[in-house]
């Protein structure tokens, strides 16, 4: 997406928002039908139970359609959409006392095989299937981490800021998903259904 | 000039980022353009990953939203209404705030003020003297004395 494109889409979003701060359905339907996938998949990401993540998002548009007029243009819409979803999905990780900390740096890295960097070539539908089982057993803030950035196009510094983390910590983690995804790629796991 | 970037730095935001060099940190895709105009092996480094995001982009497609959640999220609107805005300004404790304070501050100068009385004394001499003087002062003229003036005038001129 270049940067005009991006600024457009930026800008009409805002606009989404105050039409729906201002009570327009239509406006609302419209970041609805833009942003639930996105924010389905984030949601799904970080508390793998499909339907937790479900409940999240229709609290997440439940805030939007509530909070429209709080919004400020400062952030983009997706950042703040995000941000919303990200912080309901982890207040129910820590009422389940399911919030795991963070790996030790190095873990991740002493587990990458040197093949990693030359993934194999495996055919379209099960380079997807072999993805979504790597990501399925990335730690949450991993694979939150990696959603943002290079599935949803976020920068590093909107992702940090949906993470609430700094830019360090962000690249950090980012570094261990795509290290533990190109291992995901070359080994597929038993968890994996189809690709093994 | 931009500053240059070390090739530990480099490497890391590869590592983090990718070959896509509009997710890297802005200020430093600078330095890192022209880190790969000299470097081929930072360049392979790059094509590396970018091959990497490749494969990640063919999951970059979010799966559809099932029906019936759509459903759900479609009616949210009919089903919660939107909270009215009674202090569309903002912060509403700002200004309660500082009407508290105004009153506070009124309150305490009604109960802690000198008391009218004093003020009252200060004034009365002013009066006083106002009353005085106006005992001093000279009485107007009399009508009487106009008139001799002006007879005593036309006097000196027939003169």
């Amino acid at each position: 997406m270049s940067h005009s494109q991006l600024t457009e889409t930026r800008d009409e979003d805002a606009a989404l928002v105050l039409r729906v701060g201002e009570g327009d359905v239509g406006a609302y339907r419209e970041l609805v039908a833009r942003y639930a996938p996105q924010l389905l998949r984030f949601a799904t990401r970080v508390l793998r139970d499909a339907t937790e993540a479900e409940d999240v998002v229709q609290e997440t548009c439940l805030r939007l359609w509530q909070h429209a007029r709080e919004y400020k243009p400062t952030a983009r819409v997706t950042t703040w959409l995000h941000r919303i979803t990200h912080n309901l999905a982890v207040d129910r990780l820590r009422a389940r006392g399911r919030l795991k900390p963070l790996p030790d740096q190095d873990e991740d890295a002493d587990a990458m095989p040197e093949s990693a960097r030359q993934p194999s070539l495996i055919d379209e539908k099960r380079r997807v299937l072999a993805l979504d089982a790597a990501l399925a057993e990335l730690p949450e803030r991993q694979a939150a981490a990696l959603t943002l950035v290079h599935l949803h196009g976020l920068s590093g510094k909107e992702a940090a800021e949906v993470l609430d983390i700094g830019a360090e910590a962000l690249e950090s983690l980012l570094a261990r998903a795509r290290r533990a995804l190109k291992a995901g790629l070359t080994q597929p796991r038993a968890g994996a259904k189809g690709v093994s | 000039m931009t500053r240059p970037l070390a090739l530990a730095r480099f490497r890391a935001l590869v590592a983090a980022y990718g070959g896509r060099l509009e997710l890297w940190p802005q200020a430093e895709v600078g330095a890192a353009r022209e880190l790969l105009a000299v470097s081929a092996e930072e360049r392979a480094l790059l094509e590396a990953e970018t091959a990497f995001d490749r494969e990640l982009a063919v999951a970059n497609e979010p799966p559809e939203v099932p029906a019936a959640l759509l459903r759900r999220l479609n009616e949210v609107p009919l089903r919660a209404p939107q909270r009215r805005v009674w202090w569309p300004f903002g912060r509403a404790w700002v200004p309660a705030v500082g009407w508290a304070m105004a009153a506070a501050l009124g309150v305490s100068w009604g109960l802690f003020a000198p008391p009218f009385e004093a003020v009252e004394g200060e004034t009365a001499p002013t009066v006083a003297a106002l009353d005085s003087s106006a005992e001093v002062a000279p009485a107007a003229p009399a009508d009487d004395d106009f008139s001799a003036l002006a007879r005593g005038t036309l006097v000196e001129f027939e003169e």
